[in-house]
């Protein structure tokens, strides 16, 4: 059974809040109580040690590989509307995109304020990836329209593709040699995961790791060795070595919907959806809480 | 940030995927290039390029599945491909030095290196002749990614 991804909520006097919010010079963050405790939508690699988690509701930052959490304040109407993805752009080490039906926001402060792009996507993202070296170029999926790439760090965007078949669920971008751009995308979807070149020259079935038997949530590269990836879903956390050509069955940590991975330390992250943050130091063999790590 | 009208950017490449076959005479106007390299790089593409990549740039019969002998068939170069998507020193030099999908399950180039059988200008001719099967769309788009990694200089010259 696939995760369900909370419904966007599209009401009109929402979007032109937040967006007349955030246009008239940016919009303050809130932080969340307490700890984060519901299903992991989505985790990055912000720097070695430093994990971002989000959660339908919230935003929290770690630097200890996920043995403690504090919130990122994030704006309180965009958190009701519901967030679904999150990416760290590699322009400034304080700034992060969120995603969710109130479209694309960013902030350069940790959170302390927070603007929309100033071009919109055409829908509401459900996922966002940051590429793997560029400073400056991010990628978004809205499901109604496709794949957008942005060259300036988000503030505008555009629509490349129409994506996998399939809905993506997790996207996230390669430097693994041999593309004929700049590297590779691979997208965890409803039908498995798929790759492509990123200059989206046709997405194709990554290995055998297809079919609507192989739905998968999450999707992850060892950007020190880009041949590993590491794929999440419900049947488990499956690896490959080859760039996404074989695959096996790692571990079955329960329902994995994030992973990402610290290419310095070689640990490997997962997020549940019981809310469970766990890590791997044998390359998803096997798994601890990340709160007893350090 | 200034801009808060919330314009959104859409369709670009909506627009750029389209089936429209471009004509000879139309692409040809377009394309920028002198009628003589143009002639000269169709008669290129008919004798080199038209074996796999089909006689108008249509691409190998189901050129999106892998082979048997696990080889990504040639692609088309007009306006159903993506050979629109590269920068023009992506192609020369896929072109001159030849490509293999790094996923193919053999080693061998499957697009072939041409660096010894076609000189620079030839090189450029036959690149110029096949954007003339693109859409003004595509040809702007591809013109624009250019701009940051254009031609190899030596094969600018006469």
């Amino acid at each position: 059974m696939m995760r369900e991804r909370s419904t966007l909520i599209r009401t009109a006097p929402t979007v032109l809040l937040l967006a007349a919010a955030a246009c008239a010079g940016g919009e303050a963050g809130v932080p969340a109580e307490g700890q984060p405790e519901g299903p992991v939508l989505d985790l990055v690699v912000r720097s070695p040690g430093e994990l971002l988690l989000l959660e339908e509701d919230g935003l929290w930052s770690s630097r200890d590989n996920g043995a403690s959490w504090e919130a990122v304040p994030v704006p309180e109407r965009a958190a009701a509307a519901g967030f679904s993805s999150v990416a760290a752009p590699n322009d400034r080490p304080e700034a992060i995109l969120l995603g969710g039906s109130f479209g694309v926001i960013r902030t350069e402060d940790r959170g302390a304020s927070w603007r929309s792009s100033e071009e919109r996507l055409s829908g509401p993202p459900s996922v966002l990836a940051a590429h793997a070296d560029s400073v400056h170029i991010l990628f978004a999926y809205d499901p109604a329209e496709g794949v957008f790439r942005s060259d300036d760090s988000g503030r505008s965007w555009m629509m490349m593709d129409g994506g996998p078949p399939g809905e993506i669920q997790s996207l996230v971008h390669s430097n693994l040699p041999g593309s004929m751009n700049t590297g590779w995308l691979y997208a965890a979807t409803d039908r498995g995961v798929a790759r492509a070149m990123d200059c989206f020259c046709g997405w194709r079935p990554s290995g055998e790791l297809t079919g609507e038997n192989h739905g998968m949530l999450a999707v992850t590269v060892d950007l020190e060795q880009p041949e590993r990836i590491y794929a999440g879903g419900q049947a488990g956390v499956f690896g490959s070595d080859d760039g996404g050509t074989t695959w096996r069955l790692l571990s079955q940590p329960g329902q994995v919907t994030a992973l990402a991975t610290d290419g310095s330390s070689g640990i490997l992250f997962a997020g549940t959806a019981d809310g469970a943050v766990l890590s791997s130091r044998d390359r998803g063999e096997t798994w601890d809480s990340a709160a007893g790590d350090g | 940030m200034a801009d808060c009208r919330g314009r959104v950017i859409s369709g670009l490449l909506a627009a750029l995927a389209v089936t429209a076959c471009d004509t000879d005479g139309e692409g040809a106007a377009a394309s920028g290039a002198d009628p003589a390299t143009l002639a000269l790089g169709k008669a290129i593409y008919v004798e080199h390029c038209a074996s796999c990549h089909g006689p108008n740039g249509e691409g190998a019969p189901d050129w999106e599945q892998i082979t048997a002998a696990g080889e990504m068939p040639a692609p088309p170069h007009d306006s159903t491909g993506h050979t629109w998507r590269h920068a023009d020193a992506v192609l020369y030099q896929i072109v001159e030095q030849g490509w293999r999908d790094p996923f193919n399950r053999t080693e061998r180039l499957t697009m072939p290196a041409f660096g010894d059988t076609l000189d620079r200008s030839e090189i450029r001719a036959v690149l110029e002749y096949i954007k003339t099967l693109w859409t003004p769309e595509q040809r702007q788009f591809q013109k624009a990614e250019s701009e940051g990694a254009p031609y190899p200089e030596a094969a600018l010259q006469p």
